[in-house]
């Protein structure tokens, strides 16, 4: 009862002082640093830039507030009077709370203040949850634990500079890569790489009020742990925190939130515990030997529960066995087998805790040689994690409104069997997602008059297939003599309708079949395009299909293709794969196919500079990509590492492969781009260039033939000496 | 007076500030050394006069910082009022003044001797490089102007108002992580990370470790300013002597 007296006092104190307004009204603008200084969230997405960035600046002007206020007695030398009083733990949690009740009061202001602003920019993408959701689950405890932080170094230094400077660490620790990126490091500035405005937003909201949980009962238990430091009687540190355990439940409450936050970051399930380098290796480790098990068929029923975010699975695999041996299935780190049965009867197996690589896990167990056919089946749930090695990559993800299942993220698979080359699906989701399998948008569910419908299909290839499901729309068009099929999330059909954007796919599928030949699928075969969530990122194209992030079709892209070279790069980038990689000319090297600087991408990255050079013009390419190519090659030239590959060779691995992979990606989208800029002009003009890359593409697409750089070579009758930019570059 | 610089060393540096700073400023430069300087400034080899310079530039801000607040100490209020009491005893001003500037001194000797010995133990273990006299001029130029017009300046301040002080630190950081760049970087980390992309590539590769006047001068500029302030630091105390 007197705490919660003391409480309302100090919050009556706190509302009538003019500090505390000041302080409101610059946490008010923090927000603002949010448009334009510090922009974590760098992608096109409306929400992205206009919900959270903004809700990610501003915290630390909470902890002035907060180290001000608990200094504020010390300064006025009262601390001998109210010491008498009351005891100074009690005033200090007591003034803590008013601290945090103004902060929520401050925090709902500040939402208000720029919803109008927010809302008139996103425009008729607008959500209210999740612009509430973002205040209170980003903005909010950020700020609390900022404060809750910043007043327990107060009061364990109890001098405001040397709390100001550990405060100052702590903020720098939070932002330097010292500790990796890694999500539960960022106590201050949580890391949302990317909101969807189309999909969902639920990866980056549940992992923030995750760590913020997290992050909380560490403050929380720093907090309760400096009220023992309270000086008491005059006394010293140590002298106080003899009196200060006297209050058993003051280290009681400190230890248990500390202990809660430890136990919530050591057990949290987003990230597996695999090594934090992709093991490009693993896999010949993981397939070596073969087993005797043939399986005949597979079929997978998956029935994920939206709210939890998890998946439940079934697999049943009918196989035989001849002879003795150890099998194996992997999945994602996150699911956990309930139980493996042959024909009904429970069998042992053990699960490799600890083996996770590559953001999978290992069961293994023995199947009993059998020349009848049985059937296996492994139940399994669980919420899917991401790799250590690619731990910001939000590849998989269950939530009310998006579905994403990838590779292991789909459930079992093993290569210690003898694959069969069709599996069986059928998937038990929520009545307004539309799955898309392998690129296929699936059709006629069956309504189960639950909420759910239930949707089958097979595919017809090994191992396992993606599966996306959203509220998806689809249209189809033609574009060059070619179906295409573009599915796109429901909420950007207006986007995609306004500004055009079948046009703009179906201009440059025109570009490439006028100057590099048709389309090499067979006939009555769609191109599906597939937009996916902007957590993905990036762009990708395969045997008949393209992907982009969802942030290609935002107003603030589409709007200005000028502005957003790079991102209508990425657009026609894709579609270019279609003629170069994928089903049309796979361009690559047999040794070397990773590292190699011939690759799919020096043609596809020539041809988007062609189409762009015939849009915006001579001087537009040039300095947009010619120059960017020069640029980017004479820095490597100038690399210490590439003039002397023997130190390159004494770097830790971690530093080689990342020196390397650099390296790779100069080769290929700037120094071979460059080249064949060179062959083009060699050969005698863009007009000879294009005759022969139409007879290139005559000859190689769809054979599922490696098109090396001396079939390139020789098909433009130069030599590689010739080709060769004039540093001692060797391929 | 050997007694009371033992005395003023032991007391500076036997404390769990200057065991943390020591700590903070390890770990910084082990994370410049890894982070940064591996891959080399302006394309040259991590181990150049160059990228040496500009380690040593980098952490100079932080071991400044630590000599700033190692001087907080000094002029703190408490310490004032000891002041008085010393200023009746016997003991000099002037060389009370000195001893405990030797003293800090001291504790600058010892970052450096932690930064230099993580920057050869780095190359030495990772890169296989094991030379030393490359490293002398780059060090000569960078570490005595950084602690002279630290001293100088932190004198000033300090007896200005302690307040001043953490002004001053502040002042650090902004231009140490904000970079001022060219010839005048009072830590020449913006010269050493620039200026070698102007220069003609030497034998191996590597400009040459040549500079520019300007910088020479901005160098000897910091180094006679701070010794200058630190220099009226002393008279004062001498003043302050007579008076008493
Ligand atoms: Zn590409």
């Amino acid at each position: 009862m007197k705490a919660f007296a003391l409480y309302r006092v100090e919050l009556r104190r706190l509302a009538l002082s003019k500090f505390t307004w000041i302080a409101a009204g610059l946490s008010v603008c923090g927000p603002l640093f949010g448009y334009d200084m510090y922009v974590p969230s760098s992608t096109w997405v409306m929400t992205g830039k206009y919900i959270a960035n903004p809700v990610l600046a501003g915290a630390v002007l909470w902890a002035v507030l907060s180290m001000l206020e608990s200094d504020r007695i010390y300064r006025a030398k009262t601390d001998v009077l109210t010491d008498a009083v009351l005891s100074p733990d009690t005033l200090a949690a007591s003034r803590m709370f008013a601290v945090m009740t103004l902060c929520a009061a401050v925090s709902l202001l500040t939402a208000l203040v720029y919803l109008p602003y927010t809302m008139n920019k996103v425009g008729y993408l607008f959500e209210l949850g999740l612009y509430a959701y973002s205040f209170l689950i980003v903005l909010l405890p950020t700020w609390w634990i900022s404060i809750l932080l910043a007043a327990a170094l107060y009061q364990i230094t109890r001098r405001i500079e040397l709390a100001g400077l550990l405060y100052a660490v702590c903020v720098y620790f939070s932002f330097s890569q010292f500790f990796g990126n890694h999500y539960f490091t960022h106590w201050i500035n949580p890391i949302i790489l990317s909101y969807s405005d189309g999909f969902s937003n639920a990866s980056p909201l549940r992992i923030t009020l995750y760590t913020r949980f997290i992050w909380l009962a560490i403050a929380g238990g720093a907090f309760a742990l400096s009220l023992l430091c309270m000086r008491r009687y005059q006394k010293n540190l140590l002298g106080s925190i003899a009196r200060g355990v006297r209050k058993i439940y003051i280290p009681i409450t400190a230890a248990a939130l500390v202990s809660a936050g430890v136990f919530l970051w050591t057990g949290q399930p987003f990230v597996d515990h695999g090594p934090i380098e992709y093991d490009y290796e693993y896999r010949y480790r993981r397939d070596v030997g073969s087993s005797n098990t043939r399986v005949s068929s597979a079929s997978y029923r998956l029935e994920p529960n939206v709210m939890a975010g998890r998946l439940k699975g079934r697999v049943t695999f009918d196989f035989t066995k001849y002879g003795e041996g150890e099998d194996w299935i992997a999945m994602n780190p996150g699911y956990t087998i309930a139980k493996m049965t042959v024909d009904g009867d429970d069998i042992p197996y053990k699960t490799l805790i600890g083996s996770e690589v590559n953001g999978e896990r290992k069961t293994v167990f023995t199947l009993p040689p059998v020349s009848a056919r049985r059937n296996l089946v492994v139940e399994y749930e669980g919420f899917p994690s991401s790799a250590k090695c690619f731990p910001l990559s939000v590849t998989t993800e269950i939530s009310l409104e998006y579905i994403s299942l990838i590779n292991d993220g789909v459930g079992p698979f093993s290569t210690s069997f003898v694959p069969c080359a069709s599996s069986t699906w059928e998937l038990i989701l929520p009545s307004g997602l539309t799955p898309v399998v392998d690129h296929v948008l699936l059709e006629n569910p069956e309504d189960n008059h639950n909420g759910t419908k239930t949707w089958r299909t097979t595919i017809y290839r090994y191992g396992l297939p993606w599966i996306l499901a959203a509220d998806f729309d689809a249209i189809t068009f033609e574009a060059a003599g070619t179906a295409v099929e573009l599915i796109y999330a429901h909420k950007y059909d207006r986007n995609m309708r306004e500004y055009g954007v079948s046009k703009a796919i179906a201009d440059v599928m025109n570009y490439c079949t006028e100057h590099q030949g048709k389309l090499g699928f067979a006939k009555g075969k769609r191109l599906v395009m597939l937009q996916r969530s902007a957590m993905f990122g990036g762009g990708n194209a395969g045997d008949g299909w393209v992907e982009w992030s969802e942030d290609i079709f935002t107003q603030s892209n589409l709007s200005d293709p000028l502005k957003g070279a790079s991102a209508m790069e990425v657009f026609a980038h894709e579609i270019i794969h279609e003629w170069w990689g994928g089903l049309g000319v796979v361009c690559g090297e047999y040794d070397d196919p990773f590292y190699a600087a011939w690759s799919d991408e020096g043609l596809t990255v020539y041809t988007t500079y062609r189409l762009m050079k015939e849009k915006y013009g001579e001087l537009y390419a040039a300095q947009n990509y010619i120059d960017v190519w020069q640029a980017a090659v004479d820095k490597q030239n100038r690399g210490f590492y590439y003039r002397h590959p023997e130190y390159l060779a004494k770097l830790p691995e971690q530093y080689q492969a990342q020196l390397n992979s650099e390296a790779r990606e100069t080769n290929q989208y700037c120094r071979m781009p460059l080249m064949i800029l060179k062959a083009e002009r060699l050969v005698g003009g863009e007009a000879k260039f294009d005759e022969i890359l139409q007879a290139i593409h005559r000859q190689y697409a769809s054979t599922g033939q490696m098109f090396t750089y001396q079939d390139f070579l020789d098909a433009c009758d130069l030599r590689e000496e010739d080709v060769i930019l004039e540093q001692d570059f060797q391929i | 007076m050997n007694k009371i610089f033992k005395y003023e060393l032991r007391r500076l540096l036997w404390n769990k500030f200057f065991i943390g700073l020591l700590l903070i400023n390890g770990l910084y430069a082990w994370f410049v050394l890894t982070g940064d300087i591996i891959a080399g400034v302006a394309y040259t080899a991590p181990f150049s006069p160059w990228s040496f310079g500009a380690y040593l530039a980098k952490t100079m801000p932080i071991t400044v910082l630590t000599v700033l607040f190692l001087l907080t100490f000094y002029y703190a209020k408490k310490e004032k009022r000891v002041e008085v009491l010393t200023g009746a005893t016997p003991v000099n001003p002037v060389r009370y003044s000195l001893v405990r500037s030797g003293a800090i001194a001291t504790a600058f000797l010892i970052l450096v001797a932690l930064l230099l010995g993580l920057s050869l133990y780095f190359y030495a273990s990772i890169l296989d490089y094991w030379h030393v006299t490359p490293f002398i001029l780059p060090a000569l130029l960078v570490l005595p102007p950084c602690l002279i017009f630290a001293l100088g300046a932190g004198h000033l301040a300090g007896r200005l108002h302690v307040g001043l002080l953490y002004v001053l630190m502040l002042a650090v950081l902004l231009v140490g992580f904000g970079g001022i760049g060219g010839a005048f970087d009072p830590f020449g980390g913006g010269y050493f990370s620039v200026y070698p992309l102007s220069l003609p590539a030497g034998a191996d590769g590597d400009p040459a470790f040549t500079l520019s006047a300007g910088f020479l001068i901005a160098r000897a500029v910091y180094l006679g300013v701070g010794g200058g302030l630190f220099l009226m630091g002393i008279g004062a105390a001498r003043k302050k002597a007579t008076t008493a």
